[in-house]
């Protein structure tokens, strides 16, 4: 993520908390926390024969802060390494993304303990590299030659995370929960399947599709620090 | 050198002697009791270190308990615990002192049973008595109001020695136990069997402490034992008023104000005489058996030469006086109008002029007002049917008066009194208080018309006495009539514009009526202060916080209520509670019954103000404001503390058993893979329920400022107390600057 997106992320928290009532005490008087979370998906391939990693862990680190008495609003940077399925075999992918989101504290807590609902907005980048094979039509005989392709291919995932979150020695702020996830315009993107030949367009389709897969569900543990 | 040390021993004497006289008792200066003197262990000492020694003390002299005995110990310890710190108890007062007194002359042939069992007085209004294990006697005020003489005193004192010296307490709480594993009898009737056993085996100890009172201390006492039907009639009529007479409306009229027929009731229902209630359900067996046994037993004692007072009639007299006082005081405390009226009133029938009677007689009939003022006068009358003797009367007057005449009456009453005590504020603030309802009710100064000096039946001019019988005669009449009596007041209410004949001509009161600004209820404002979307401090400097409460519910347990962590909870949410308010630089002053333990009497006594205080506050319910009638005690801890604001502060933890329900939910979400870690987490996590509540309220006025009552699914965790009261008291606190 460049520098600049960072500057605007907290250049935007610090503004939002200072239109926020300063009655608003967060954790004993902490509203802004640093945290790590994890969210762990199981993939179950078509085929075990020739298939990608099943497991995926996505990680996020990012900062959130206590903007209303249920409410709180964060930033976080997405990292995760995966592989995926495609015609000629198995790719590798590097996930990095930011997000921007808000959790929702219901009734009876407030922030950041008790029950939440987070709403959250990623953006993907995946860099994919995969060997691929290229066929050399001029001689008489085909010849299989690999070649190795890479790219990156950006993705929008809406992701909802329901569960709980505590205190512990008055700093450490433990979370965990149930995320459910979509890859918009994934509808979209099986209206118009490619062909099944190792494209472009094949290649992005295979990544949007693991994408998708192990963005849909996943448990969430999150570990925080409240700052101050 | 001898004499200055007879001089001092005398002082001494004097000054720290459990003897009371009837000259130190002055009611015409009567203020609500406080304690004095060196704080009695039973309130100093801490509730695990009560629980400790009684848990050994039953270890070792009580085999029959067995395995109970720490369950045993940790209730009693508990239930005495609570009742002893509940800020209703005296000790060093004159009562006390006397019941003391009485004590010593019934037990001075049992030193040792005397020093063992402690005498308090508490002030409750009810009439009764209580033993608490191990050997603490309690006498209500509401007894002590109500008893006739010295002799009768004794006899309730041998009886509840009984219920000590037998361990009754013991007994019962080991039937109970033998009573719940037994099941054989379960579901024979509609009502379990068991609850019968239960009673009966209490209304033995009943009829026990009845004889072996008079046998063991009475019959060798100095006070006579012909009481017995005497005290039966205490008991029997208890709920009546101090006394039956009549001319209590009577005495609100004057020359000008004459209720209408329609508010006095005639038809009165009699006393009922009935003393053979059915008392199978009962722990104490009936009037008539409790009369008939015991007037047999008595025959057994030689009675020559004992009296029914050991001390100076005069002195219990007094000291009957005090408690009647200490009982309006409670009634008044309690919404309880009507009946602290009617008390006053025959209290001032024997005392007449006495300050506190007369102040108390119009604080009740505000009170009333102010219920009528609201639409809320059913609250204080609603069981009136129900009521027997003058008392009936009396609820029926109440109930019927409208608010404009009760609104009138209250000013009428408020004016004279706050005339006669021209240095009590509080009588100002009630005087101006009735001025503003009357006026929001549209009511002019000019509207009474007795402002002109004549009554009604005066109004007819000569004129239309010139053809008395005669339509033109009639017509002159009605019209001069309509021009005099003020249409601000409908037919059935037209006494009222002759109501304030007597104070309306006085300048004082027409400046003072005049003067008096309307304001706008404050309700409104709180309302809107309750909201908890609303992001606004209450920028208060300093706030009392009283007794922080915890209690602690397992439903799995065959004792649900879990004292030990209850009571260390309590603890522990206190001291969050100050490292919090220490944590936000507020200024907050912490008044609990853990404090006791300094043994300060002080202390002690502005923890007892402010208790009485929360019952007023309860009984009033934040149906609306008015300045409050025990506010005007607690001058010295507003002045001491520098705040009005009190907070109270409760956590309940209740660890719930599974529903069907949620077995079955959890059990569906088994069947699939995905959640089985969560499934299993949930399967063998007890369900919680919690509740917060915090109030922070005016101590003046009674209004809320603040309240919250959350539920939560969770226990009652290090976090969610503290993110709890820390949001709370960030609320309460002034903004930096």
């Amino acid at each position: 993520m460049k520098l600049r997106t960072v500057i605007f992320i907290i250049f935007a928290v610090l503004l939002f908390s200072g239109i926020t009532k300063a009655q608003v005490s967060g954790y004993m008087g902490k509203r802004l926390m640093a945290k790590f979370d994890t969210y762990t998906n199981i993939y179950i391939p078509e085929s075990f024969e020739i298939s990608a990693h099943p497991f995926s862990i996505r990680k996020s680190a990012g900062i959130e802060y206590v903007a209303f008495r249920n409410v709180s609003v964060g930033a976080s940077y997405y990292f995760c390494k995966s592989s995926f399925n495609s015609m000629d075999g198995v790719g590798t992918m590097n996930n990095k993304g930011i997000s921007l989101g808000a959790s929702v504290f219901s009734d009876d807590g407030l922030t950041p303990i008790g029950r939440f609902l987070r709403y959250e907005m990623i953006y993907y980048k995946s860099a994919y590299t995969i060997a691929i094979d290229d066929y050399n039509d001029m001689t008489a005989w085909a010849q299989n030659v690999k070649s190795i392709k890479t790219g990156d291919i950006g993705n929008v995932v809406f992701s909802l995370t329901f569960g709980q979150s505590a205190v512990l020695f008055d700093r450490v702020n433990l979370s965990y929960g149930f995320q459910l996830g979509y890859r918009l315009g994934y509808v979209i993107d099986n209206l118009s399947k490619p062909d099944g030949l190792s494209t472009p367009d094949q290649i992005k389709y295979d990544i949007h599709l693991r994408n998708m897969n192990h963005t849909l569900w996943g448990f969430h543990i999150g570990i925080g620090y409240l700052l101050f | 050198m001898k004499k200055s040390i007879f001089i001092l021993s005398l002082i001494f004497v004097v000054l720290y002697s459990r003897e009371i006289t009837a000259q130190q008792i002055d009611l015409s200066h009567y203020t609500p009791l406080k304690s004095s003197g060196e704080m009695p262990e039973d309130i100093s000492k801490h509730f695990f270190e009560i629980f400790q020694t009684r848990k050994d003390e039953l270890k070792k002299a009580e085999p029959n308990l067995k395995g109970y005995s720490n369950e045993y110990a940790l209730s009693s310890a508990y239930y005495l615990n609570q009742i002893l710190k509940s800020g209703k108890l005296l000790f060093g007062d004159p009562l006390s002192k006397y019941v003391n007194t009485v004590a010593d002359s019934l037990l001075r042939k049992h030193p040792d049973i005397r020093k063992s069992v402690r005498f308090y007085v508490i002030r409750v209004p009810i009439v009764n008595a209580f033993a608490l294990d191990p050997g603490v006697i309690l006498i209500t005020t509401g007894l002590l109001a109500q008893i006739e003489n010295e002799a009768q005193l004794a006899f309730i004192l041998s009886h509840e020695l009984v219920h000590i010296i037998n361990k009754h307490s013991i007994d019962l709480y080991l039937t109970q136990q033998k009573l719940d594993k037994s099941k054989d009898d379960k579901g024979t009737s509609m009502i379990d069997s068991r609850i019968f056993k239960y009673h009966f085996r209490s209304r033995e100890h009943e009829s026990e402490a009845d004889k072996l009172g008079v046998k063991m201390f009475l019959s060798g006492s100095p006070y006579d034992m012909n009481i017995i039907n005497g005290i039966f009639d205490v008991l029997q009529f208890s709920h009546l008023p101090f006394d039956e007479k009549a001319g209590f409306i009577k005495s609100l009229e004057t020359d000008f104000l004459h209720f209408p027929e329609k508010l006095i009731l005639k038809d009165i229902n009699p006393i009922s005489m009935a003393d053979d209630a059915d008392d199978t359900l009962s722990t104490h067996p009936n009037i008539k058996n409790r009369r008939s046994y015991m007037n047999d037993y008595i025959k057994e004692f030689d009675n020559t030469g004992k009296k029914l007072f050991v001390q100076p009639a005069d002195l219990f007299h007094k000291v009957r006086d005090l408690a009647r006082f200490e009982v309006i005081h409670s009634q008044l405390l309690e919404h309880k109008y009507v009946e602290a009226a009617y008390n006053a009133y025959i209290m001032s029938e024997y005392i007449p002029n006495n300050p506190y009677l007369e102040k108390a007689f119009l604080r009740s009939i505000y009170g009333i007002s102010k219920y009528k003022t609201h639409s809320l006068g059913s609250f204080l009358t609603s069981d009136y049917k129900k009521k027997e003797g003058y008392m009936h009367q009396a609820y029926y007057f109440f109930k019927n008066i409208s608010k404009l005449e009760m609104n009138v009456l209250a000013l009428r009453q408020a004016w004279l009194i706050s005339k006669k005590y021209p240095d009590d504020v509080y009588l100002n603030t009630l005087c101006n208080d009735l001025v503003m309802d009357l006026k929001l009710q549209k009511i002019k100064l000019d509207d009474f018309q007795g402002i002109k000096g004549k009554l009604a039946s005066d109004s007819v001019s000569t004129d239309t006495m010139t053809y008395p019988d005669s339509k033109y005669g009639r017509i002159k009449e009605n019209s001069q009539k309509k021009k005099t009596v003020s249409k601000k007041f409908s037919d059935d209410k037209e006494y009222l514009a002759y109501a304030l004949k007597d104070i309306v001509g006085d300048a004082s009161f027409s400046k003072f009526f005049n003067s008096v600004k309307v304001v706008e209820s404050q309700d409104d404002i709180n309302i809107s202060q309750n909201n908890i979307f609303k992001l606004k401090r209450l920028e208060i400097d300093t706030i009392l916080v009283f007794n922080p409460y915890f209690i602690k519910l397992d439903e799995r347990k065959k004792n649900t209520f879990r004292i030990m962590t209850s009571m260390e909870k309590e603890t522990d949410i206190t001291n969050k509670a100050r490292n919090i308010a220490d944590k936000l630089k507020m200024k907050t002053r912490f008044i609990t019954s853990q404090n006791f333990s300094q043994g300060d009497v002080n202390q002690y006594n502005e923890f007892c103000l402010i208790s009485d205080w929360l019952d007023e506050f309860y009984a009033l319910n934040g149906n609306f404001s008015m300045p409050l009638y025990q506010y005007q005690y607690m001058k010295e801890i507003k002045n001491k503390y520098n705040t009005k604001y009190i907070d109270l502060i409760a956590f309940a933890s209740i660890v719930r058993k599974k529903s069907f329900a949620e077995f079955m939910d959890l059990f569906v979400t088994s069947l699939i893979i995905i959640p089985i870690p969560y499934t299993l987490y949930m399967a063998f996590n007890p369900s919680y329920t919690s509740v917060y509540m915090n109030t922070l309220a005016d101590l003046e006025t009674g209004n809320i400022l603040y309240s919250k009552r959350q539920f939560f699914n969770f226990n009652t965790r290090r976090d969610h107390v503290n993110i709890r009261l820390y949001d709370s008291f960030n609320t309460f606190r002034k903004t930096k600057k």
